[in-house]
């Protein structure tokens, strides 16, 4: 069995190092992200123009579009 | 607001949880983290994904002229020519992560809100697109950009990227 436990005054490591201070994880947060995860649809075509959601849920569009498409936020991510 | 470490001898389980939970959702807890992830800051039978490297790197997209190229039509002796549209792809280098395997790997352009998602269309000017994607392979991180032009042209543009790897989850 690895090392269930390892704690040393500057490091912390468990489950055989799987987590470990050392290391920086993705986290999901509420605020202060580093970047966000778009996980859904972000781009749209209609009438022959083309709509992109940025990951901050702001829609950019080209002066064609003409649809109504929302498109996906991303997840906020700290890591 | 209060987390609990707690390590079970018997089978190696580690967990984070909340602090505040009864021993039986604790116990859940332990045996059940797929039922409990609400109440998990950490389980070791579950798995994590941990930042390997970042770098950032300027990469400059060259200037693409409007498409030059035609077809030509036989109509009997007569004959005619039709513009249409140019493309290309480049695989810019963002840089090397060193892991030995193909890792997962984003990358934003200068602020928190800007990831390069799939097919991020970086440029238009009328009928002229660039599209760029992140990519990786066993060795290094790409930006691989798409472009094509017709009757309008792009102008070089450059772009700040901070690249964002992943190890696996382990």
């Amino acid at each position: 069995m690895a090392i269930v436990l390892k704690i040393t005054p500057t490091r912390f490591r468990a489950s055989g190092s799987k987590l470990d201070s050392q290391r920086r994880y993705i986290r999901k947060v509420s605020s202060g992200e580093d970047l966000r995860f778009v996980n859904g649809q972000n781009m749209d075509v209609s009438g022959g123009g083309l709509r992109y959601v940025q990951p901050t849920g702001t829609a950019v569009d080209d002066s064609v579009y003409d649809g109504s498409f929302i498109g996906t936020t991303g997840t906020r991510i700290k890591v | 607001m209060t987390v609990r470490l707690f390590a079970r001898g018997s089978d190696g389980v580690v967990a984070i949880t909340n602090g505040a939970l009864s021993a039986t959702a604790h116990t859940d807890c332990l045996d059940n983290p797929l039922k409990r992830l609400d109440k998990l800051h950490f389980h070791s039978d579950l798995d994590y994904m941990s930042l390997s490297a970042t770098f950032s790197t300027t990469i400059t997209f060259a200037a693409r002229a409007a498409s030059s190229q035609t077809i030509t039509y036989d109509k009997g002796k007569d004959s005619y020519q039709q513009q249409i549209p140019d493309s290309g792809y480049v695989r810019h280098d963002l840089g090397t992560h060193g892991l030995g395997y193909t890792p997962f790997a984003t990358a934003t352009r200068g602020s928190s809100g800007s990831q390069v998602t799939p097919t991020y269309p970086l440029q238009e000017n009328g009928a002229a697109l660039r599209f760029i994607n992140i990519e990786m392979d066993t060795t290094k991180i790409y930006v691989y950009e798409f472009w094509v032009t017709f009757t309008d042209s792009l102008s070089s543009v450059s772009e700040d990227f901070d690249v964002w790897v992943f190890r696996n989850p382990e």
